[in-house]
């Protein structure tokens, strides 16, 4: 009888840190969505209220129909898309050369590459804009894409090269023990055992990419290259702050990338924490 | 060496997205140097509409000129600009708050437009002293389209709730009308201490301005007792509770939109809060700046065209300028007042909520400080107010510290 | 490496010298990281170091950096607290949907910081705020609590927001390294009558020892750089007292004073390496017992 007790209330007590945690975490997101559907004097009403005295869909069309939303949307998913790609070529190749190779610079190398990761953005925004501007790729996708390299590349090199290491070597000398190229040992060895970490370093790279602001607002002069967090600014005047099409955008700007989330969320507490983690 | 199959296609993904990648960039280069005769204009995106009329217009007036409109985002031009112009890159027409314009003068960036003024564009048909604070060595870097100032907002109904019938004229009627109107849920006033912290400078500067300081060289030089007293009625208002407690975290939004609920009575800002007010039929009516005994001064701010030095359409450039200098045009592109008094007799600038912005504007303002050194110190000056208003120091400390930060 | 490993792979490692590999990253790393960082040192030495002696000079640099110190131990203290309680939840086997949760515990980390605090700039104000409202209503609060402009409160209700977007990349790899404990060593240490904290004390926590030390880092290194949330939130006000040094730069940046904005970031970079070398050494010994 005690047992069973104290099993009751161990469940208990989970499921309440757990709804304790979720309120935390989702409270703000709450008052997100349901500030969204809110029409202008309701949101400034006082007492303020979580659920709108009535429903409105006004702030959901101004942010379809009368902003660049839409396009900064299609920008920063295809931005997130290039920057994805590139860091994944560039950091497996960076992170095996790291994982696989002992050379006398690999330790230099490899800390100068994180150090990247400690210089504040605004540090670098001017050469990174000229650099950018030189090779023409000013307010193009391209260009805001390559400037987010800057972001991405030192962590996900240090978490590719962390997944590659805990693969252990036998089985690539395997592979050329059959007459197999080293190519033919990494596309046929390698890349399938680390697919679902470098799936989660893809997905890392693409959310930082999508996160960005800073570079995006000066890289990006007009809406060809206008990504979606540069782009809820709009709804910020010169004298006014549209909250209700703010809030709008921020959910339309949240909801694909929870879903995408959602379907790879069991891959990517993998991915992130490589083999390097393990106890 | 041989390779198998998937091999192969992976080595073949890789190739052909690093060629697509160094393709993009060469098409870029090649692509970007063909187009000539082409302007492009840096618009924010509250003038785009009706930039890309008049965009329209100019290009049947100039056939062999071609606009490209780009739009930008208010909140980012500033940055955008600035690192475009240090970076040698720049368009050929910015539009720019013309507050920033000498520091871009300072390091050289743009080009001289003195050359547009004339007999189309007379300078003595702009606001009071607006060319002369544009100009430089002679030369004058920019286009001012719109300026306007701050005002006197407040609600009537609340006014006469509390048995005062007009408005207040002096420093001390503002004092004591707030301290009456604060009662309930309502304050007497608020101030914009979030946000940019141009927009409480600007407020702190004004008051100042009304009581004996002086612009010299786009710089304030402070009285000890002008700043004092502006500190009193910013820092001090708060601390006293006759402005609200809520203040430091509102920026003009927020202030707004307590004024439309009836819960701030009064505040100075700007004739869009105005129109906002009369589109939503609130109570609303304003009146001139208070001053120490009389109307005070208020500050002229406003946005104008720039051509960067490094454009390299600048004859080009200039005639779109002038274009859109025109009265007409320049009535077309403000939401406040435009910079032209030829151009400020259309209907829309003069309602009876407006005339006061009108009759400050042209009677009792002067241009807003714009030397780099003043706007470097904005943020410090504007923490001191703060500090006031916290009670970490009495408005006679800030008065002397804020002395000094304008000094240096 | 130990000695013990001495094989033929290790041997075949050492031959070649992979710079073909390194390259691409490495270019990417220098031209966009490397230059600037060098740019920046050359001009605070060009300029006779008057940057550095302007920025210890300001008037309350002393309370930025103790800020930015309160900030960070603060903000990675909180992280690590809640972040541990959502992974050992998620981890206990007396909850269903396991996957729905995380998921929506999420949330906060992968929106943009934008959009994070600006939800969270709604959610504290005075007037408009839901959670004054909320405490308000329940009794809890007589008068609002100035969450963003009470200076003695807005530095931790910031570091709260910093928190909440923090929180779950903690969970996150926590979570994964719960899963490499063998069920046995739960099993042996309950035979031995070990009570939940005991189990707590002895097995789970020795055995995430590393994945906590990449996430004090990870996360002191972000905090460090921070500089969104603050600004959106507050914009270091009230009279400075939610100001660090990513706040300082960037005002700096915008008033184009680059000598005090190179100042600056030599402080943040030296800061950052500092942590970014003892990552390095995490990740290494880490490595080393693993192979």
């Amino acid at each position: 009888m005690r047992h069973l007790l104290g099993r009751v209330s161990a469940r208990a007590g989970v499921w309440t840190t757990l709804a304790v945690l979720l309120v935390w975490s989702l409270a703000p997101i709450a008052v997100m969505v349901f500030t969204s559907f809110k029409k202008r004097e309701d949101i400034f009403a006082v007492p303020v209220r979580l659920l709108p005295s009535s429903w409105t869909f006004e702030n959901y069309s101004a942010v379809f129909t009368s902003s660049s939303m839409p396009r900064a949307l299609l920008n920063s998913v295809i931005i997130g898309g290039l920057v994805a790609v590139a860091t994944l070529l560039f950091c497996f190749s960076a992170g095996y050369a790291l994982a696989r190779f002992r050379f006398r610079s690999a330790r230099p190398t490899a800390l100068f590459i994180l150090l990247g990761q400690v210089v504040p953005l605004t540090v670098v925004l001017l050469p990174v804009y000229q650099i950018v501007s030189s090779l023409k790729l000013l307010d193009t996708t391209t260009g805001v894409a390559f400037a987010h390299l800057a972001i991405t590349v030192p962590l996900v090199t240090w978490m590719v090269r962390n997944q590659i290491a805990a693969i252990p070597y036998d089985l690539e000398e395997a592979v050329q023990i059959d007459g197999g190229s080293r190519f033919d040992a990494v596309s046929y060895v390698t890349l399938p055992v680390c697919a679902p970490g470098l799936a989660a370093a893809g997905m890392f790279a693409f959310l930082q990419s999508w996160h960005e602001f800073l570079f995006a607002s000066v890289m990006a002069t007009s809406t060809a290259s206008r990504t979606a967090p540069v782009a809820l600014t709009q709804f910020a005047g010169e004298f006014d702050v549209d909250w209700g099409a703010t809030m709008a955008a921020s959910v339309v700007l949240t909801l694909p990338i929870v879903i995408l989330f959602m379907i790879m969320q069991r891959y990517f507490a993998a991915g992130l924490t490589g083999g390097a983690v393990k106890g | 060496m041989a390779m198998m199959p998937r091999t192969r296609a992976f080595l073949g993904v890789v190739v052909a997205a690093v060629l697509a990648l160094a393709g993009t960039t060469a098409y870029n280069v090649v692509e970007s140097g063909t187009r000539d005769n082409t302007v492009a204009w840096w618009v924010p995106d509250w003038d785009h509409k009706k930039a890309v009329e008049l965009v329209k217009e100019f290009e049947q007036q100039h056939p062999e000129i071609v606009v490209d409109l780009v739009q930008t985002t208010g909140d980012t031009v500033a940055n955008r600009t600035s690192v475009a112009l240090d970076s040698g890159n720049a368009p050929d027409v910015i539009t720019e708050s013309l507050a920033r314009v000498r520091s871009y003068v300072s390091k050289g960036q743009l080009a001289s437009v003195s050359d547009l003024y004339g007999t189309d564009i007379p300078t003595a048909d702009f606001a009071p002293g607006l060319i002369d604070s544009l100009t430089f060595d002679g030369s004058t870097y920019a286009v001012p389209y719109r300026w306007a100032t701050n005002a006197l907002i407040y609600n009537p109904r609340l006014f006469e709730a509390a048995g005062i019938d007009s408005p207040p004229r002096t420093w001390a009627d503002f004092e004591r009308d707030a301290k009456r109107l604060t009662k309930g849920n309502v304050v007497g006033t608020a101030w914009p201490m979030q946000g940019d912290p141009n927009d409480l400078t600007l407020r702190f500067l004004d008051f100042a301005l009304s009581d004996g300081t002086k612009i010299t060289n786009g710089s304030p030089r402070f009285t000890r007792q002008s700043a004092e007293a502006a500190l009193h009625l910013i820092g001090g208002s708060i601390r006293e509770g006759w402005a609200g407690k809520s203040s430091f975290e509102l920026d003009n939004t927020g202030i707004r939109e307590l004024f439309l609920q009836g819960r701030i009575a009064m505040y100075p800002a700007g004739v869009f809060d105005v129109d906002t007010a009369v589109d939503q039929g609130a109570d609303v009516a304003t009146a001139l700046l208070p001053g120490p005994d009389g109307p005070g001064t208020a500050q002229g701010v406003g946005w104008g065209y720039i051509v960067p030095k490094a454009s390299r359409h600048k004859e080009a450039a200039k005639q779109l300028v002038s274009f859109l200098a025109q009265p007409k045009n320049m009535a077309e592109l403000t939401v406040t007042f435009p910079a032209r008094t030829s151009a400020s007799a259309d209907a829309k600038f003069t309602t009876p909520q407006r005339r006061p912005y009108a009759d400050q504007l042209a009677r009792h303002s002067l241009p807003a400080p714009n030397n780099p050194q003043w706007t470097a110190t904005v943020q410090a000056v504007h923490d001191k107010i703060q500090e006031v208003a916290l009670g970490r120091i009495t408005p006679a400390q800030g008065a002397v510290q804020i002395q000094k930060l304008a000094a240096r | 490496m130990t000695n013990t490993t001495t094989t033929a792979a290790v041997r075949r490692r050492q031959r070649n010298h992979p710079v073909l590999l390194l390259l691409p990253a490495a270019i990417v790393t220098a031209v966009l990281m490397a230059i600037p960082i060098v740019t920046t040192i050359v001009r605070v030495i060009a300029d006779g170091g008057t940057g550095i002696t302007r920025l210890f000079r300001l008037p309350d640099v002393g309370q930025v950096f103790l800020n930015t110190l309160y900030w960070t131990i603060g903000s990675v203290v909180g992280a690590i607290v809640i972040g541990y309680a959502g992974a050992l939840v998620l981890q206990s086997k007396k909850l269903r949907l396991a996957g729905v949760w995380r998921s929506l515990l999420m949330i906060p980390w992968i929106i943009p910081g934008v959009v994070g605090a600006t939800v969270w700039r709604w959610t504290l104000s005075t007037d408009y705020g839901i959670l004054n409202q909320t405490l308000l209503d329940l009794g809890l609060i007589a008068e609002p609590v100035r969450w963003l402009s009470d200076p003695g409160i807005v530095l931790w209700a910031v570091a709260l927001i910093q928190i909440w977007v923090t929180a779950p990349f903690v969970m996150l790899m926590v979570s994964a390294a719960l899963t490499t404990i063998p069920a046995e060593r739960y099993e042996a240490a309950r035979l031995d009558g070990a009570g939940n904290l005991a189990v707590l004390r002895h097995i789970i926590l020795p055995a995430i020892r590393p994945t906590t030390g990449i996430c004090v880092l990870t996360l002191a290194i972000w905090a460090l750089n921070s500089f969104t949330i603050i600004w959106v939130a507050t914009s270091g006000g009230p009279a400075g007292a939610s100001t660090i040094l990513p706040i300082l730069l960037y005002q700096a940046f915008q008033n184009g004073d680059q000598a005090l904005v190179s100042a600056v970031a030599l402080v943040q970079v030296f800061i950052g390496a500092v942590f970014a070398v003892f990552f390095v050494r995490t990740m290494r010994t880490d490595l080393e017992e693993q192979t």
